[in-house]
C-alpha cells in the first residue's frame, strides 16, 4: 500500500500545486493516464467546492492519497468547514435540450459517474470526503 | 498551462489543461465569440467542470442568437466526459 499527504492553501490558485502532488503520486504508483485524468477531475471538483463553500476561514485543506492493488482513494479534509455533502447533490437533467438545462451540479454528477464510491463525513466542523476508484477490474 | 488561440475569427484552439484557475481568462475570451464557431480540442489534454460550464454558457448564448459552436478532435477521455454530461446532445461533435 502506498500513501501520501499534503496540505494546500484554500484558494483556486493552489490547483497547480494540487495537480503536481497528484501527478507525482500517480507516476510512482503507475496509475493509468486515463484513470489519472478522471482522478484529476474529481479532485479539482471537490477541492474547488471546498474553497468556494467555505471562504470564512484560511485553514489549509489536506489531501490524503492511498493506493493499493485494487483501488485508489483520494481524501480531502477541511478542518473548519460549513457542511456541504456532495453525495446529496441532485443529478442535473443531462438528457434535456439546452434551453431546459443549467450547468450547475454537473461536476459532482460527473465525479460520481467516474468513481466507485464517494463517502461524506462531517464531525465538529471537520469535513472529510473520500473518493475511491477501482483500478483492478 | 492553458491557452486559447484564435487562428481566425470563427475558430478557437484549446491548448493544455483547462481547469478552474483559468476560468476568468477563458470566460473573457469566450465572451468575445459572437458567430458560428469551431472549437478544436486536438491539443487539449484535460477539462474540468469549470471549462464545461463556460462552454455550456457560451453555446446557450450563441444558440439564442441563432448561432452554434461545433467541436472537433476530442480525445477519448474528453469525448466520454461530454457523453456523460449529455453535451453530445447540445454540441455538434465532429
Amino acid at each position: 500500500m502506498r500513501t501520501s499527504e499534503q496540505s494546500f492553501a484554500r484558494e483556486i490558485g493552489a490547483l497547480e500545486a494540487v495537480f503536481d502532488f497528484l501527478h507525482r503520486f500517480f507516476e510512482r504508483a503507475g496509475i493509468d493516464p486515463e484513470v489519472g485524468l478522471s482522478l484529476d477531475f474529481v479532485t479539482e471538483e471537490l477541492f474547488t467546492n471546498f474553497v468556494r463553500h467555505n471562504d470564512a476561514t484560511r485553514a489549509e485543506i489536506t489531501i490524503r492519497l492511498r493506493e493499493d492493488p485494487e483501488t485508489v482513494s483520494i481524501q480531502l479534509i477541511d478542518p473548519d468547514a460549513e457542511p456541504f455533502d456532495p453525495t446529496a447533490v441532485a443529478d442535473p437533467k443531462v438528457d434535456r435540450p439546452i434551453d431546459e438545462r443549467r450547468a450547475g451540479g454537473l461536476g459532482i454528477h460527473l465525479s460520481r459517474r467516474m468513481l466507485d464510491e464517494l463517502v461524506y463525513d462531517y464531525d465538529d466542523r471537520v469535513m472529510t470526503v473520500t473518493a475511491t476508484k477501482r483500478i483492478l477490474s | 498551462m492553458f491557452e486559447i488561440k484564435r487562428p481566425d475569427p470563427n475558430t478557437l484552439e484549446l491548448i493544455g489543461r483547462f481547469d478552474a484557475s483559468h476560468e476568468r481568462s477563458a470566460g473573457s475570451t469566450l465572451a468575445g465569440v459572437t458567430g458560428d464557431t469551431v472549437i478544436d480540442f486536438e491539443k487539449l489534454q484535460y477539462i474540468s467542470s469549470a471549462g464545461l460550464g463556460l462552454l455550456f454558457a457560451t453555446q446557450a448564448r450563441l444558440n439564442r442568437a441563432g448561432h452554434e459552436i461545433k467541436l472537433r478532435n476530442l480525445s477519448p477521455h474528453i469525448r466520454e466526459i461530454f457523453r456523460m454530461a449529455g453535451f453530445d446532445k447540445i454540441f455538434t461533435i465532429e
